[in-house]
């Protein structure tokens, strides 16, 4: 958990007594980071029902519960911290239910509305079992407003500079004009949130620049996880073809992230200007939409250090994948297969999921293992599928064992593995597509 | 019970942001992992002819006993012969842990908080990465055809600056400054910071007229001088380099030195190389007739390449240097990747022995080939 100055924090003990210092807490730290008033309640909401569940659950362990509350510019943030093992997260499937016939479930309520009240959540258990629970609630932002197409001429110079905050939503404009919805990353169509997002220092943006401030181009990336970057781009706007300037801004880019602790840089839209021999080709992945049609989405990847090898646990139903992948990427891993072997698991796994809305994606990945891994799996299908979600993606970090209690679920489900994306997670991940189109 | 992570408040930001450098595994290790059973070392840019011949045989003659004995705190004997080399006081050299514990020397004894360093975006990263890891801004200019650029680096001045380093030449384009340009750089700075040349590939250099920066200490009392035993002198493994200055500025490094850093075998090795009259040209003739042959090889694939002085060319991939690192450690061949120098696609060779090069060169064109042509 990165804290900064910018942190503030209560120490209190699991008991219902502190209720309203806990949710005032909450609900003035969101509105001192400038969450609007709903979302400021939204927040406070979640915090409410995460520490009612606190004191019920973990009473007995007699431990403080710390509460820190962050501002993250664009996103506010409560994370609950304590020592417990008795904590059951099922209530943060995106597909969990409350039956008010079984009291379990009714205890769980309020942390299934804690999940649905927050945009994102995310858990963590150390050794030691501390818990670690993130809620993150962001600012409400505007769309692009429709407005007339923009433009910009041919430039003899261009250089690159981090453009102004006016300047990018000027970029979005121009990326909108020029190019199909499908070359772009959906923050671009929201300028205010990615100017806030630049400013946190969790987006990073080069234009290239003629001498009179016009803009000829941009690249656009940003963290995922902690070894890996995504970048969206080379965008360039109506300059001659054999200007050096999409060369000039992935060379910027991969300079830029070269020294950084980013192991890797993946790029899943190139756009036409991007020049594949920066990159290698991972895999496809099938992209639907809603007008019936399916098009090819390639994933490229560059590592932007030497690889000294590392090891992955693979379950045996993936292992001739992923050794076809390393031996076709020249990965050096050492693979040890794994697979569950009787040993008690959780009763109930937990899994996140990750909304593109403008590309109609979701991304799963396993937050907890749980004997019900692979009814989960097939409960979040069922419901995205409901949802009329046109691609269901899935992401299993091989440095993870406990995550390989996923795989014959998902291979029997009809979830294929696409490709092997290296250092994204604490290993690799192997990234699963659903077969077929699901509307 | 403990909830909070303390370490967290502990740790400075900048601290935070830095990301440790994570050095090459052990040889043996590498072979392993990528199924090799030789591996030619053209990463790191050692001389082919390891240690010269005085020193091979005094590290050889080194008494196990003295293994006990600590060694001289402050290099005392080298300095001396550093000294009589150079025809400059003892105390005008200062010996490290390699050359780049000096660098730390330099910035502890003149950055505070708030302070910043100048030098080129795309060199040797050590001077940027111990100023970030310290708290002080690295302010970077790009470097223009290939090398530095000295109005660039005064545009980027202010009053918090202290340091200037000039990697000469420049690792890893091989570009360098002559003596007008170093002298012109050194007269606009005005003595009003510290300039830092590091010449960690000074041995290599043929060209007459590349500068003679000890001589240029005495006109030029803010100028230090870096040098390495770990290149020409084949010392790499031992770790030993220093620096050179005014003594009144070697006098203030002094108090950030860490004394007892160089061990007793490095000062014997080092004493001992610089008596030796036969290394230098020796290495040259195999840096020339192997630079010759490389970039005759490169010509014939295609391939862009910078070189310069140093025994090191640079080559331009048309694949990911990450991708042709890992193609190349399956044939036997490190080479070093250089996107960490910012220069992507790009790989930097190092001038080694025949048999070497030969392997690389067979390895790279089996890439190149499969990748189609540039």
């Amino acid at each position: 958990m990165k804290r900064s100055a910018r942190d503030v924090m209560l120490s209190v003990d699991a008991d219902e007594v502190f209720l309203p210092l806990v949710t005032a807490f909450v609900e003035k730290a969101a509105n001192c980071f400038g969450l609007g008033m709903d979302e400021s309640l939204m927040l406070t909401l979640a915090s409410e029902e995460v520490f009612m569940h606190l004191c019920r659950v973990v009473t007995s362990s007699g431990g403080p519960v710390e509460i820190v509350c962050s501002n993250g510019g664009y996103y506010a943030q409560a994370v609950f911290s304590l020592l417990t093992d008795a904590f059951d997260m099922r209530a943060f499937n995106l597909t969990a239910t409350i039956s008010i016939e079984d009291d379990a479930d009714l205890e769980a309520m309020g942390l299934v509305i804690a999940s649905r009240s927050v945009d994102r959540f995310l858990l963590n258990r150390e050794e030691g079992r501390d818990l670690r629970l993130t809620l993150i609630k962001e600012k409400t932002y505007p769309m692009l407003m429709e407005a007339p197409p923009a433009a910009v001429g041919p430039l003899a110079k261009t250089s690159l500079r981090p453009p102004g905050p006016e300047e990018v939503k000027f970029l979005s404009q121009l990326a909108v004009s020029y190019y199909d919805t499908r070359d772009l990353s959906d923050i671009l169509l929201y300028p205010g949130k990615l100017v806030d997002m630049i400013k946190a220092g969790e987006y990073h943006c080069l234009a290239a620049v003629g001498n009179a401030g016009e803009i000829g181009g941009a690249i656009f990336w940003h963290p995922v996880g902690e070894n890996t970057v995504e970048c969206f781009g080379p965008y360039v706007f109506n300059q001659d073809p054999a200007s050096n300037i999409a060369e000039e801004l992935m060379e910027g880019c991969i300079g830029a992230v070269a020294r950084t602790q980013s192991i890797g840089i993946i790029n899943t839209r190139p756009t036409p200007e991007f020049s594949r021999r920066y990159f290698e080709l991972l895999g496809t992945l099938d992209d639907y939409a809603p007008d019936g049609s399916c098009a090819p989405v390639e994933a490229w990847f560059r590592l932007l250090r030497e690889d000294t090898g590392l090891a992955v646990w693979v379950h045996p139903g993936l292992d001739a994948f992923v050794r076809r992948e390393y031996a076709r990427l020249v990965l050096p891993r050492e693979i040890r297969i794994d697979q569950p072997s009787g040993e008690t698991l959780p009763r109930h796994s937990v899994l996140s999921a990750e909304f593109d809305r403008l590309q109609g994606r979701v991304t799963l990945r396993p937050m907890w293992p749980g004997a019900d891994a692979e009814e989960n799996i097939e409960r979040h299908v069922r419901l995205l599928e409901g949802e009329k979600v046109l691609n269901i993606h899935f992401a299993v970090d091989l440095g993870q064992a406990w995550q390989s209690v996923f795989i014959p679920g998902l291979l029997a489900r009809g979830f294929e593995p696409r490709f092997v994306l290296p250092y994204a997670g604490k290993a690799d991940l192997a990234v699963f597509q659903l077969r077929g189109r699901h509307s | 019970m403990m909830t909070a992570q303390p370490l967290e408040t502990l740790v400075p930001d900048y601290i935070k942001r830095f990301q440790a450098y994570i050095p090459s595994k052990p040889d043996d290790e590498l072979k392993k992992i990528y199924g090799c059973s030789k591996l030619y070392r053209l990463n790191n840019n050692e001389n082919p002819l390891g240690p010269p011949e005085t020193a091979r045989r005094a590290i050889e003659a080194f008494p196990p006993a003295q293994a006990s004995i600590y060694p001289s705190g402050d290099a005392h004997h080298l300095r001396c012969k550093l000294a009589d080399i150079f025809g400059m006081h003892p105390d005008q050299f200062l010996a490290g842990n390699g050359a780049n514990e000096v660098i730390a020397f330099v910035i502890k004894a003149f950055c505070q908080q708030g302070d910043n360093i100048i030098t080129a975006d795309k060199t040797f990263a050590v001077y940027e990465w111990v100023a970030e890891f310290s708290g002080f801004e690295a302010r970077l200019v790009p470097l223009v055809d290939y090398g530095f650029d000295a109005s660039g680096m005064i545009d980027k001045i202010d009053e918090r600056t202290k340091i200037l380093f000039v990697c000469n030449p420049n690792n890893p384009t091989g570009s360098w400054w002559n003596e007008r340009t170093l002298s012109s750089f050194l007269d606009r700075i005005d003595g009003k910071r510290i300039v830092v040349v590091d010449e960690a590939y000074r041995e290599f250099v043929r060209s007459a007229d590349f500068p003679d920066s000890m001589a240029l200490i005495g006109k030029y009392p803010n100028l230090v001088v870096f040098r390495t035993f770990s290149k020409m002198y084949g010392l790499a493994g031992l770790r030993i380099g220093y620096l050179a200055g005014s003594r009144e500025v070697v006098d203030i490094i002094r108090r950030t030195c860490i004394v007892y850093s160089v061990n007793a075998l490095a000062q014997v090795g080092a004493f001992f190389a610089l008596a030796d009259k036969e290394h230098i040209p020796r290495t040259h003739e195999i840096v020339s007739a192997g630079k010759r042959f490389l970039l005759k090889e490169l010509d014939l694939m295609g391939l862009p390449y910078v070189h310069g002085e140093g025994n090191f060319v640079m080559a331009r991939l048309p694949m990911s240097d990450s991708l042709a690192y890992r193609k190349m450690m399956t044939r036997g061949v490190m080479v070093r990747a250089m996107t960490g120098f910012r220069f992507p696609n790009w790989i930097r060779i190092t001038v080694s022995c025949q048999e070497a090069l030969e392997a690389f060169v067979e390895a790279l064109s089996g890439i190149v080939k499969d990748n189609g042509a540039p």
